[in-house]
């Protein structure tokens, strides 16, 4: 993660820049942890030492904001939190490439008589008027590059698959192989009980759908994408055989073998979810 | 069955280095769609309902910028919505603008007699050359699709716009693609890639249409916004309150210009 820092006037004193208002703002360096779908953006440790402004932030007069901007993709948006810290869950598609996050402190409403405590003595007796979304302070800015890597050592089966609903309202699941994951589209009736199924017993969710569909996956990375489709460039296809041959597991051999091993013993896991508490008994 | 297709990664290359060197400038010169072969296209995994539409082109510079709207739903029709990952992808656009919309491209965006320039507008219009914002707004097809998105139903996607819905899903699409001033500067900056403040400024000159030509507006609007959102996060103010701002910048606009 890249830091910056820019130089830029304002039409008020700024605490972090130049000497106008003595003190910082700071944080620590910002995560963004790329998902399939979604990327969580957190930031922690944000502080700012001018206690004017310190109390404006506890009193939610202000605010720390982090502004999140993508180029590739036409996304910049501003989140803000009145906490030391701030975690935030985006669309992963929105961000390709360079990611720039500026981390600042804003007013929340317009705030006349202003007057920072770190006011520089060249400023005696004078007092300010700041607007709603006016920055205060300004921190670090951190540039992130968003390349969705796949770590194969972490065999991160759903990395490569994702569970949505599809558009028939009844009957089985449908599997699409050719997009950057694979994409399960279960029926409006199943994927209403997925939730909660996913939550209270998860194993039965990877032996009785993720099992299946990546046998079917394995098979088809076993057989060698034709040149003539999206396979051979889908994300998905490369991860898996990186996993594979990460995992040291014959390509060659069975498709269901293989599978099992990637998902760590599905059905072990299927029969302690459903048995939970009975055997107890 | 139509298929959209996409370059396969080396194919894209070699395509971009032989324009780089000078190679093969006349093809694009001449007529009709570039053919690949099968082995340099990848099958696109959205299947359009019907072939290509076919694109209205003009004569005259204006006329051809004046179909850019009737264009990108035509464009944004036929492709669908597609994640931005999806559009973002660069061996995509450069299918779309050698093979189905060739002809269009080299209509829309004539290529230049000099050689550097002929070299430079065909690496804008006809590929997505770099990960800036500016390589789409460049592109011939690219352009239209992402005009599309950016301004279609915006109160469907953000409630804080929700005042601003109107019986006219694309009022802020033909206010974008209406004005080749307006796309520029909007587009252009940093500004633009954020929904909430590029929908204001666009609200702004229609409301202001009657009294003030949309390109001098944009073009102080632009630098306006542009340098308040160094000192200020726009974005933090509920949407009445921005166009306000805004206002209150066209209103300084009038003033600097000697207007009333």
């Amino acid at each position: 993660m890249a830091r910056s820092l820019r130089s830029i006037s304002f039409p008020h004193p700024v605490v972090g820049v130049g000497d106008d208002v003595a003190g910082t703002l700071n944080c620590n360096a910002p995560e963004l942890d790329f998902g399939v779908d979604n990327t969580t953006l957190s930031i922690d440790g944000l502080e700012v030492t001018d206690p004017t402004i310190a109390v404006l932030i506890q009193q939610r007069e202000a605010a720390f904001t982090i502004r999140v901007t993508c180029g590739a993709t036409y996304y910049r948006e501003t989140f803000h939190t009145h906490d030391a810290q701030l975690q935030h869950v985006l669309p992963s598609a929105k961000l390709v490439g360079e990611v720039k996050l500026q981390v600042r402190v804003c007013t929340m409403r317009r705030i006349d008589d202003y007057r920072p405590a770190g006011l520089h003595p060249d400023y005696e007796g004078r007092s300010f008027t700041v607007q709603a979304g006016d920055v205060l302070a300004v921190g670090d800015d951190f540039t992130v590059h968003a390349v969705k890597q796949f770590d194969p050592l972490a065999t991160d089966i759903p990395s490569i698959m994702r569970i949505v609903r599809g558009s028939h309202l009844k009957g089985p699941f449908k599997v699409n192989f050719f997009l950057d994951q694979i994409v399960i589209a279960l029926s409006h009736e199943d994927h209403a009980r997925y939730g909660l199924a996913c939550h209270i017993a998860p194993g039965v969710i990877h032996a009785s759908i993720v099992l299946p569909v990546l046998c079917e996956a394995i098979w088809l990375v076993q057989r060698g994408a034709k040149e003539d489709d999206m396979l051979a460039e889908a994300q998905w296809f490369r991860r898996l055989k990186d996993m594979l041959e990460t995992r040291g597991i014959d390509e060659s051999g069975s498709s269901l073998d293989a599978a099992q091993k990637l998902l760590d013993a599905p059905l072990t896991r299927a029969f302690a979810d459903t048995l939970k508490g009975r055997e107890e008994d | 069955m139509p298929r959209i297709y996409v370059l396969r990664e080396d194919a894209l290359k070699e395509l971009e280095n032989r324009v780089l060197i000078g190679e093969g400038i006349t093809r694009y010169l001449q007529p009709g769609p570039f053919e690949f072969a099968p082995g340099q296209l990848l099958e696109f995994p959205h299947e359009p309902a019907h072939d290509a539409p076919s694109l209205t082109m003009g004569d005259s510079r204006r006329e051809r910028a004046s179909t850019d709207f009737e264009n990108a739903l035509k464009i944004y029709e036929w492709l669908g919505p597609l994640t931005e990952t999806e559009a973002r992808d660069p061996r995509l656009w450069a299918w779309l603008a050698h093979a189905p919309f060739a002809d269009y491209t080299r209509s829309r965006w004539p290529i230049p007699t000099d050689a550097k320039k002929t070299r430079e507008s065909i690496r804008d219009h006809w590929f997505v050359y770099h990960e800036g914002r500016a390589s789409l707004r460049r592109h011939s097809i690219a352009r239209l699709w992402w005009a599309v998105h950016l301004t279609r139903t915006p109160w469907e996607n953000d409630d804080a716009l929700s005042p601003l819905r109107n019986e006219d899903p694309y009022t802020y699409t033909r206010l974008l693609l209406g004005n080749q001033e307006v796309f520029f500067h909007t587009l252009e900056r940093e500004f633009g890639s954020n929904r909430r403040i590029l929908i204001a400024m666009l609200e702004v000159i229609y409301r202001l249409r009657s009294r003030r030509k949309p390109t001098p507006l944009v073009k102080w609007l632009a630098k306006e916004v542009n340098l308040a959102c160094r000192y200020r996060e726009l974005d933090l103010l509920p949407i009445g309150e921005l166009i306000e701002f805004m206002e209150s910048l066209a209103a300084l606009e009038v003033e600097n210009s000697g207007g009333i």
